[in-house]
């Protein structure tokens, strides 16, 4: 490199490094969208119409390579001069630097002119650049002559340094030739005077633009100010895709020689993560040990990797970020930690727990990644890109700096993940046991006298279940409210409202106005209950089980005082039933009432058969579908908000459930692979509960992804489910033969605490 | 399908933005889009008001997050401000609140 050396006496004898590389046009690298976009910003530029535009990508991303394959093609077709100038590290003296871009764009604009690249690596006299320039391009020569002269001495003004920058605009301005600047490593200019080296103007220039390339987006307000977007478009470089890494491998080996099966190419994609410098590092070893098998040849291409260019990269910029070597190792540890983690990222506050690291220590390091752009901190989650490179440096690292394998750090917090997963399986495997016990117990209460809390039993044992068996009974034991069954009912359908219009509330509520009689915690009252059509004929059913029990009641087969009269009616009664039943003080429920209460008590409740035996229905169904339509998750949100409201579900917990029903929704959408896009929505309000369903026809899932596996499909997404576990009471994914159905569940009656 | 709108009030490089109705993916992209003409016109100061906003979405958050990132970027700042209940607690449980201030008022946001 030129840098360093005293201005204007020394650049052109040590101007080799210039030279972009071998130009082979039409060697396929991948980036094909990229050269697409390349090719129409050269047509803007020959309209004198270019625009500034940067390249972000990791080291290894390969931006260097396109920016080298884009240098040949312009090159070859001539229309438009390209300069290539790649900024060194460690910029010590920017009159220097500004002095050595200058001899470099005159020396590519001569070989230009000439169409004879070895030009560039001759030595030419500072006369002889001069008069090469004057002969080439006229006016323009003289001016690149002139501004060269001017840099000269050892300390050039801000004028002749101002001079330099604009030297390809103005070079373009004279000769009428577009200039293209392609400038690789711009982040090195970060400190360097990037003001005076590459001004606004120089980057704005429309006949003389440039492509950057630069590591960290981070980089770019320290270099082009903070009009950045208006003067420069950035584009981020991803990983290639799996067919363009598979082409790219075949080519490297074959242009070495050597012929891969179809399932080493696929290997060898696979393994890169899509990044060329690791595929290439593959093919490499690959070419230069065939015999060594696919995991050999990983295990030497990371060797190779990390002895390269970039661990001394990654190892610069977390040794700059993470001055303190402890805190580096803790760095290294997360790192490595994350890495193994895969996608999801351990959650950062529970980082210092699971290394069994100080906290502190924990967030300076935490910190320090972030600001050397390693990780992200992505709301709670950390975040890693899955870049086989950096798997490799950090290990690497980690094993140079402090002289161990496996950092035991990471170890402890792999075990301890380990171990939290398996006290979740055994927690919902203890809820579900508890579950079963306490509608056991329920079972053998036999309906007339229970302790209310049990029937709190799915929610008791949602709340409770790291408790066992024995500390349900200990509670019963404190319990002082029991409930008999007319009660018990009138509780379960209750809840749902007695003003509201559903199917046998009324008659419940009607039951109510009974008064102590129904509720009573007595012993004595004795029942007589019958199952009844109901309907339209109702009141004649009412008064015949009437005028029955009072001709047992008459021949002492019933007691005559202390009797519970309760029908249980297949079908709501008309308003000539209600009014025989409020007459002769009837209690009355619903069949879908009783399987309710069947439900609660887990025990099966022979109602006699009338008509056809049809499954216990729900107190309220309400069922919709929803096209893929934008935005169309909110009519739902519109007709659940409602349904809530007539619910007298309190407002804060009915804008929850809106918003756990949109992302259910759009979960649907995104998952369901129905060619109509539709989702079917199923609102049921049964006993206590709400439930909605939300079901697609898509690919199954077999269970619940883990909460907060977040941010990592496009940025963001994956919350989700995440969302819907913390805004409802219970959620589960049911799989459908076509689909999947999440169902959420809240309970009615619970205020918002619980 | 939404009705989603929004409002602009920009004065002397601050710049109040108002929203009305569903924040979704699209509205979000709507946002985007006027928060990045803003800062062409050299605007550095957010306030969104989200008094207006009953509903919000995960994808719409995402969006704010990365607008939130732009404005940095850029040397700027953007805060909310009149969340919902519900919608603040939605922007904790996603770490809205580690990327932006959450304001009672707009004017909460001066002087820094």
């Amino acid at each position: 490199m030129m840098t360093g050396a005293k201005p204007g006496s020394r650049a052109v004898a040590e101007s080799r490094a210039v030279l972009p590389g071998a130009l082979e046009p039409d060697r396929f690298f991948g980036r094909v969208g990229e050269q697409r976009s390349l090719g129409l910003r050269a047509a803007s530029l020959a309209r004198g119409r270019g625009r500034s535009l940067a390249y972000c990508a990791r080291p290894g991303s390969g931006k260097t390579e396109l920016l080298r394959q884009w240098h040949g093609r312009v090159y070859h077709e001539g229309k438009i001069l390209p300069f290539w100038y790649s900024v060194p590290r460690d910029i010590r003296d920017p009159a220097a630097l500004a002095c050595d871009i200058l001899v470099s764009l005159s020396l590519q604009a001569l070989a230009f002119s000439r169409r004879d690249p070895l030009l560039l690596t001759r030595t030419l006299s500072p006369g002889q650049l001069a008069e090469g320039l004057r002969s080439a391009w006229g006016a323009g020569g003289v001016l690149l002559a002139e501004t060269l002269a001017g840099l000269e001495g050892a300390t050039p003004g801000p004028f002749a340094l101002s001079k330099a920058a604009l030297a390809p605009h103005r070079l373009a301005s004279l000769t009428g030739t577009r200039v293209l600047c392609l400038v690789d490593d711009v982040g090195n200019l970060a400190a360097a005077q990037p003001g005076l080296i590459w001004p606004e103007e120089a980057t704005a220039s429309p006949i003389a633009p440039a492509i950057f390339t630069l590591d960290d987006e981070s980089q770019l307000p320290p270099i082009f100010g903070p009009n950045v977007a208006a003067l420069v478009t950035v584009d981020r470089l991803g990983p290639l895709s799996v067919e363009a890494s598979s082409r790219l491998a075949r080519n490297l080996a074959q242009s070495a020689g050597l012929e891969l099966s179809e399932q080493a190419l696929a290997a060898i994609a696979r393994d890169s993560g899509g990044s060329p410098f690791y595929l290439g590092a593959l093919v490499r070893a690959l070419v230069e040990s065939p015999g060594s098998g696919l995991r050999g040849v990983a295990r030497a291409s990371a060797a190779a990797v990390c002895d390269g260019e970039l661990a001394r990269y990654w190892t610069d910029r977390l040794a700059g970020a993470i001055p303190d070597r402890r805190i580096r190792a803790t760095a290294l540890e997360i790192l490595t930690f994350c890495l193994q983690e895969g996608e999801d990222g351990p959650d950062a506050g529970r980082l210092a727990e699971l290394m069994l690291k100080p906290e502190a220590d924990v967030e300076s390091a935490l910190a320090g990644l972030a600001k050397a752009g390693v990780v992200k901190v992505d709301c709670t989650r950390i975040v890693v890109d899955d870049d086989p490179v950096l798997r490799d440096v950090v290990q690497a690292l980690y094993r140079r700096e402090f002289g161990r394998m496996s950092p035991p750090a990471v170890l402890a917090a792999l075990a301890a993940e380990k171990v939290r997963g398996a006290s979740l399986v055994q927690r919902r495997l203890r809820q579900r046991s508890l579950r079963d016990a306490v509608l056991g117990l329920l079972a053998a209460c036999d309906g007339q006298k229970v302790p209310s809390i049990l029937f709190d039993a799915t929610a008791y044992c949602s709340r409770h279940g790291g408790q066992g068996i024995e500390d349900v009974v200990t509670a019963m034991s404190g319990e002082t409210d029991t409930l008999t069954m007319p009660h018990v009912i009138s509780v379960v359908s209750g809840r749902v409202g007695s003003s509201r219009s559903y199917p046998g509330i009324e008659l419940d509520a009607l039951a109510w106005t009974m008064g102590p009689e129904a509720g009573a915690p007595d012993a004595d009252v004795a029942w007589v209950a019958r199952f009844l059509p109901g309907g339209s004929g109702g009141a004649g059913q009412i008064e015949q089980f009437c005028s029955d029990v009072t001709g047992l009641q008459a021949a002492g087969e019933l007691p005559a005082e202390r009797l519970v009269r309760w029908a249980l009616l297949e079908a709501p009664l008309d308003d000539e039933g209600r009014l025989a039943v409020s007459r002769r003080r009837l209690l009355t429920s619903t069949r879908s009432q009783f399987g309710v209460l069947a439900r609660l008590l887990g025990v099966a409740v022979n109602l006699p058969p009338l008509g056809p035996v049809s499954p216990v229905e729900p107190e309220f169904e309400m069922e919709m579908v929803i096209p893929r339509i934008a935005d169309v998750e909110l009519v739902a949100a519109r007709a659940l908000e409602q349904l809530a409201e007539n619910l007298a579900i309190e407002a804060p917990a009915i804008g929850k459930l809106k918003v756990a029903l949109v992302e259910a929704c759009i979960n649907a959408f995104e998952h369901g692979g129905a060619r109509d896009g539709r989702v079917r929505l199923v609102f049921t309000v049964d006993g206590r509960r709400l439930e909605i369903r939300v079901e697609n026809r898509g690919r199954p899932l077999s269970a619940l992804p883990p909460p907060a596996a977040a941010g990592r499909e496009s940025r963001g997404r994956g919350w989700g489910l995440t969302l819907i576990r913390e805004l409802v009471d219970e959620v589960s994914l049911e799989p459908r033969e076509d689909g999947v159905c999440l169902l959420m569940v809240k309970y009615l009656g619970r205020g918002e605490d619980g | 399908m939404g009705s989603f709108t929004f409002k602009t009030h920009a004065e002397g490089g601050r710049a109040v933005i108002r929203t009305h109705g569903y924040l979704s993916r699209t509205a979000g992209e709507k946002l985007e889009q006027e928060i990045v003409r803003l800062l062409g016109e050299g605007v550095r100061r957010f306030v969104m008001n989200l008094h207006d906003t009953d509903l919000i979405n995960s994808v719409g958050i995402s969006i704010l997050i990365g607008v939130i990132e732009r404005v940095r970027a850029q040397g700027g700042e953007l805060d909310f401000s009149e969340l919902t209940p519900v919608n603040e607690e939605i922007f904790r449980i996603m770490g809205l609140h580690r990327h932006a201030r959450l304001l009672r008022t707009d004017g909460e946001a001066e002087p820094r």
